[in-house]
């Protein structure tokens, strides 16, 4: 049941309506009683409410005082705490043996986004635009080489009338509507592809196709070079990461050679012993990226991601702007470790 | 006039100047290319004539043709030495030039005349293939073994076995967590396995989690512990697990009641599922092993789920179809017969035709289903035979 009670802001709602500035009283010789308004109110309050009120509802003095600060500071504010924001785990793992170590904490916000095609397919379209060379060139009339000299006459000849050569309607003419050169970038805002690129790794997460390694992915000193891609594609295979199971992109955060080589090493064999500057860093069985060349499509082409642990959250932090700044992966961290203490 | 050289002529032309005759300019220029200070002297011609000479290099003179027998009989000399020599058994010998940084083999000489066993190959098969890019490789790799943490082999196992074993490591974990162990060291190396003895084991949910019987330090539990080693001695080859993992009379603890058994601790879920790993090669998605509170959920991720015969009976549609109250499921497609039927007025329809004597499905067209004969030359006969009926 209500309180009948007149809460306080209610009180001194009655105050400040009722009070105006009152005159010094000039005492009369009239018999004293309260003001007509104070009378009228504590008739009704009388009659009304049946609890002990603890002071006059009006008062014969200036309104309500400002009531001093506090002293203590004021709370800033600060929004509930989201309901639907999850903590989830994932398993390092050393290299090469691929041994499961620890589990690693990560927000829902980050690995365990609900799929959404629409956005993967944006970002996928977007990148593949932005990747078109767009080189495709065509003469137009006034490009061709020839002279502007009008082939034949105007009328007489029976046939129908030309201007110069170079006319499209021509064979060895210019091309009336052909390609040229163009950027065919389309736009896409930098939140929705952030959150595509969210999405597509927590698809990963979500299929057990994302496996992250506790350091960087070397292969080991005692490997000689001219064993390394023999024994890289032995790791990929023991493991399950070849051709036949859908091949494996490894993330690193640099380059690192002795896995670029291993998986399209340098050729140090043949009549001139020469070795080749670049590897390409790709073979039949897997793919090596840095984290500045991959995209979204990288990410959902092969069959996994490897990825470096330290190149996991650098990916995550440059591509969280859609989130706010207390939601992002460097704050949410600190928060679970002042949680944690 | 003596016969002057074109040059000289010129010369004679330009010093002479009495005559004062013209000098083209290309004169000029080829007599200042052909200054020469000296005369040109050619070697001496040989005194034999050449058709001699060339049968001399073709056929051999009297002084080259003994000459070239001495070499080849040399020659011959070493090659059957080495013949000689050679022994089968015997590794062949290897040597490093110096200017090369790896060992090559020398090449045994055979004579089939000495070595009378030896039979030149006719096929090129099992002879070893030299000098393409992949025998480039090969030399240069050393043969170093890789050795994973999981086994290369999956083990096949039954949803049973998925069971068996997972009893198996889920009590193992939970008598190492009872005696103070780490739960590490679950997937430590060691020797035997404890099938035996963690079958005897039921997992009960206690008030504070789980309770296990048989009791603390039992002999049971006493034998899984010293099986669990303490410490990391260095890797033991721990075969895949084959099937049956554990026969169906053991007692092995059947039944829902166990898989309910709480796994609060995310160590202890690593732990089974690196364990598992270890054993079968199959590894636990990241999401199950993260949100896995009881067994239950981590058996859902290591069973084979049996596909069910017909879309209509897969659990999705099937619960599309309780959940949703204007949603029918049905395993074969409703055609107007089923519509009739539900509403109850086929049997009259059919009563009708039959009372007619129409035909209540189908047709009875003679050639509502013709049979067409797969051999195209048939073809035009049967329509014939048809046309005809």
């Amino acid at each position: 049941m209500a309180s009948k009670r007149i809460s306080a802001p209610a009180r001194s709602l009655l105050n400040t309506v009722t009070h105006h500035r009152q005159p010094p009283s000039h005492r009369s010789l009239t018999t004293e009683s309260a003001s007509p308004s104070a009378t009228i109110a504590q008739a009704y309050i009388d009659a009304h409410l049946h609890s002990l009120p603890t002071k006059p509802v009006l008062e014969d003095r200036p309104s309500s005082v400002i009531p001093p600060p506090t002293p203590s500071q004021p709370q800033p504010f600060s929004p509930p705490r989201n309901p639907f924001h999850k903590t989830t785990h994932i398993t390092t793992h050393t290299f090469p043996t691929l041994e499961p170590l620890s589990l690693l904490p990560y927000p829902s916000t980050h690995l365990l986004l609900p799929l959404r095609k629409d956005l993967l397919h944006r970002a996928v379209v977007h990148e593949g635009d932005a990747h078109r060379q767009g080189s495709a060139n065509t003469k137009h009339r006034s490009e061709v080489h020839g002279s502007g000299r009008k082939i034949r006459p105007q009328k007489g000849t029976g046939s129908a009338r030309l201007g110069d050569k170079k006319s499209p309607m021509l064979k060895g003419g210019g091309v009336a509507f052909g390609p040229k050169p163009r950027d065919f970038g389309t736009g896409l805002q930098k939140r929705v592809y952030d959150l595509a690129w969210r999405t597509a790794l927590s698809y990963r997460y979500a299929r057990g196709e994302l496996l992250v390694l506790d350091a960087t992915p070397k292969v080991p000193d005692k490997i000689t070079e001219g064993s390394r891609e023999r024994w890289m594609r032995d790791l990929l295979l023991h493991n399950r990461f070849g051709a036949p199971d859908g091949r494996t992109l490894f993330l690193t955060e640099q380059r690192v050679e002795s896995l670029w080589d291993a998986l399209r090493g340098r050729k140090t064999y043949g009549l001139h012993r020469k070795k080749i500057k670049d590897t390409i860093g790709e073979s039949r069985h897997a793919r090596a990226l840095t984290v500045e060349e991959v995209d979204v499509k990288d990410l959902l082409e092969l069959g996994r991601v490897v990825v470096e642990r330290a190149a996991l959250d650098e990916m995550l932090k440059g591509h969280e702007s859609d989130l706010n700044p207390g939601e992002r992966l460097g704050a949410w961290r600190r928060g679970q470790a002042g949680v944690s203490v | 006039m003596p016969q002057l050289h074109r040059s000289e002529r010129a010369l004679k032309l330009f010093a002479d100047a009495a005559r004062q005759q013209y000098v083209c300019r290309t004169c000029r220029a080829h007599q200042t290319r052909s200054f020469h200070s000296s005369y040109p002297t050619y070697a001496p011609r040989n005194d034999r004539p050449l058709l001699t000479r060339l049968r001399e290099s073709i056929l051999g003179s009297t002084e080259t043709t003994p000459a070239e027998q001495k070499r080849e009989e040399a020659s011959r000399e070493r090659t059957m030495e080495l013949a000689k020599s050679f022994d089968p058994s015997k590794p062949l010998e290897s040597r490093k030039p110096s200017d090369k940084d790896e060992y090559y083999d020398i090449a045994a000489v055979i004579d089939p005349t000495i070595n009378t066993e030896y039979t030149p190959a006719t096929t090129w098969d099992e002879l070893e293939r030299v000098g393409s890019e992949q025998w480039a490789r090969t030399r240069e790799d050393k043969g170093e073994v890789y050795n994973g943490f999981a086994p290369q082999k999956q083990a096949q196992l039954t949803n049973q076995d998925w069971h068996s074993l997972l009893h198996n490591v889920v009590v193992e974990a939970l008598v190492l967590r009872r005696a103070g162990r780490s739960v590490d060291q679950l997937w430590y190396p060691r020797a035997r396995t404890t099938f035996t003895y963690t079958a005897g084991f039921r997992i009960e949910p206690g008030t504070d989690g789980t309770e296990m019987v048989p009791p603390q330090n039992s002999k049971a539990e006493q034998k899984i512990l010293q099986a669990i080693p303490e410490t990391m001695e260095g890797p033991v080859e721990e075969t895949v697990l084959k099937r049956p993992l554990l026969k169906p009379e053991s007692g092995l603890q059947s039944g829902a009641s166990w898989l309910q058994t709480r796994l609060d601790d995310g160590k202890m879920n690593l732990a089974i599922a690196k364990r598992i790993t270890q054993l079968t090669g199959r590894r636990i998605p990241d999401p199950v092993i993260s949100s896995a509170t009881n067994v239950e959920s981590l058996l859902d991720a290591l069973k084979l789920k049996e596909k069910p015969p017909k879309l209509a009976k897969t659990e999705e549609l099937q619960s599309v179809g309780i959940d949703l109250p204007n949603v029918e499921v049905h395993s074969r497609r409703q055609t107007v017969v089923h519509k009739e039927k539900r509403v109850g007025r086929w049997k009259v329809i059919e009563a009708e035709l039959e009372a007619r004597d129409l035909p209540v499905t189908g047709n009875r067209w003679p050639q509502s289903k013709t049979i067409i004969d797969p051999k195209p030359s048939n073809l035009g006969r049967k329509f014939k035979r048809m046309q005809k009926a």
